[in-house]
């Protein structure tokens, strides 16, 4: 599940739940529309997340592939969410706060 | 050219990195999610076992298919059987006193490559055992043995995925190719290489970076022993050498015997419809077996029926001949035969004594075979173990057939395995036959537990350089 809000002209996406592919693809959808539209930069609140599934990492790559390094960055990580970034090196490409 | 190296590298990198996707959502399923995979994966290699090995013997041209639905039923419910109860996910031991707690990580992406000789086996036994720990595997299959490889990968995959298994956690190479390979060797993505195949592949993966587990080739000699119950040791090495045509590294090469045996194992062999070539006949073997420019086996009989062989080397063997025994008197490169021939060829060596046998042995190892494996029929506790420690082998097998002895499971309790370490004498790193507990970084946290001994030892002592060792020990253990 994702929840849509903005801040200034910041796309604020904050995940819950266990996004596999059963219970989410139609969020995902949803949020690579939004990311699409989105005229700032765009951030992944993970505070709800403790689980890293193989659609979100696609998810991650769409969405630097659209923004652009500058204008995407993950927050809110937990530290085994942050581990399992890390083995996917996706620090490396992302911004992790 | 350029242009050409520069996209096997992109497709590389793009494996890689799948790989490493899947390595990350791996590192977070519980010890019962990999369970129900392994499960899945293992039943329906199972379930494949027959079509799969049709579609490796047509493809290769090479063993029997009967033999190779055997293999597969090694690399699936033998395997399977061995790896099923090991803890292979979070805390996996713990023990109070020493204050040592071991926790399993799995290694991260690993590139499995994929000989000729047990195409469809390997692969299963591979991804088994990757599966199981939690690494997600790329097969690298190899060129002549591609179609049935992929095949084996694609079914497991499937049924993994069935379980909701990691995205990419079995991916293969479609197309087969030294600069794919390389490339893959040596990306920074990968964890770990498991190298089944050639010295110079199993070279290339040690020298690529990447930290790898290889193989190396055999050439055994089996010593039929005074002790030996002979009609029994014939047998079991028909068994051993006529599977899958000889095609298993593991298979004898080469009989040795003392010459009071001598005459009663040749009626033996003569017996079971093996064939003792003549000296024309052999020099004709050697100009059909052996390779004498690249002084390796020729890959035109490599695995091909002992009638077959007599066929291509003009021997007059019956029709029904099972195996092809050559008599020789020496090792090495003035006797092509000596070397390692995948195939129903064994060399025939009657030695003096068993100092004599002995020697024969070790050359017979040394050449070419060195930390494989080596094979005995006694009755002669004494002797075995004397036998043994004079050889250099990952593998001593004893009374029993050597190609399913070595693979191990099936006449032993050796762990099955389709990757025989052969030890740095095969510039290996181990001589363990390779299973999924090689596949796991092992974490320990270690608790407060001081050496009382060193706590309470008067530690300036050791800065009086008259006090050597002894003294030291003395002090160090007193009333302890």
């Amino acid at each position: 599940m994702i929840k849509f809000t903005t801040e200034g002209n910041t796309l604020i996406c904050s995940f819950s739940g266990k996004m596999d592919t059963e219970s989410c693809q139609e969020s995902s959808e949803d949020l690579l529309k939004n990311v699409k539209e989105s005229k700032g930069p765009v951030v992944f609140d993970l505070e709800k997340v403790d689980y890293v599934s193989s659609l979100f990492l696609g998810l991650c790559i769409a969405a630097l592939k659209q923004l652009g390094a500058d204008n995407f960055s993950i927050i809110n990580i937990h530290p085994n969410v942050k581990k399992v970034l890390k083995i996917a090196k996706m620090d490396t490409l992302i911004k992790l706060k | 050219m350029e242009e050409k190296e520069a996209s096997q590298l992109d497709i590389a990198s793009g494996i890689a990195e799948k790989a490493s996707y899947a390595a990350a959502v791996f590192s977070q399923l519980s010890q019962e999610h990999v369970d129900r995979i392994v499960r899945a994966v293992y039943e329906r290699g199972f379930k494949d076992r027959v079509r799969l090995a049709k579609l490796a013997h047509e493809e290769t041209g090479i063993g029997k298919w009967e033999d190779k639905v055997i293999k597969n039923v090694v690399a699936t419910q033998l395997v399977y059987d061995d790896i099923k109860d090991l803890k292979t996910v979070g805390v996996i031991s713990e023990d109070k006193n020493s204050g040592i707690t071991e926790i399993a990580q799995p290694l991260g992406p690993i590139f499995a490559l994929i000989p000729i000789t047990n195409p469809t086996s390997t692969v299963m036994f591979k991804i088994l055992s990757s599966l199981k720990t939690r690494n997600p595997i790329i097969i690298g299959p190899h060129p002549r043995a591609l179609k049935c490889s992929t095949e084996a990968a694609r079914i497991c995959y499937e049924a993994a995925m069935k379980e909701d298994a990691p995205e990419n956690c079995v991916q293969w190479l479609g197309q087969s190719s030294m600069e794919m390979t390389h490339a893959l060797m040596g990306n920074k993505k990968i964890a770990l290489i498991l190298a089944t195949g050639g010295a110079s592949l199993v070279g290339a993966a040690y020298s690529s970076g990447t930290p790898a587990i290889g193989v190396g080739p055999g050439n055994v000699p089996v010593f039929i022993e005074q002790s030996a119950d002979i009609p029994f040791a014939v047998e079991q090495i028909f068994i051993s050498k006529t599977f899958d045509n000889g095609t298993v590294c593991a298979s004898e090469q080469a009989i040795v015997v003392e010459q009071q045996n001598a005459d009663k194992v040749i009626e033996e062999f003569k017996k079971s419809k093996a064939y003792f070539l003549s000296k024309e006949e052999t020099k004709r073997l050697e100009d059909v077996a052996y390779d004498r420019e690249r002084k390796i086996m020729s890959p035109a009989i490599v695995g091909k029926s002992a009638a077959v062989i007599a066929q291509m080397a003009k021997i007059d063997a019956p029709p029904d001949v099972r195996l092809l025994i050559v008599p020789l008197e020496g090792v090495g490169e003035k006797y092509p035969l000596s070397s390692e021939i995948l195939a129903p060829i064994l060399a025939f060596y009657i030695a003096k004594d068993y100092d004599h046998a002995v020697n024969l042995c070790i050359d017979l190892n040394f050449y070419g075979g060195i930390g494989h494996t080596v094979s005995l029929f006694s009755n002669n506790d004494d002797r075995i173990k004397e036998f043994a420690s004079v050889m250099n082998a990952g593998r001593i097998v004893v009374n029993m057939p050597s190609s399913q002895g070595a693979v191990g499971g099936i006449y032993n309790m050796l762990h099955p395995s389709f990757t025989l370490g052969c030890g740095t004498g095969g510039k290996n790193i181990t001589t363990d036959n390779i299973t999924a507990r090689h596949l796991l970084n092992i974490q320990r946290i270690a608790r407060r537990r001081p050496n009382i001994l060193l706590e309470k030892f008067d530690k300036s002592l050791y800065f009086d350089e008259s006090l050597d060792a002894n003294d030291i020990e003395k002090k160090f253990n007193l009333n302890f």
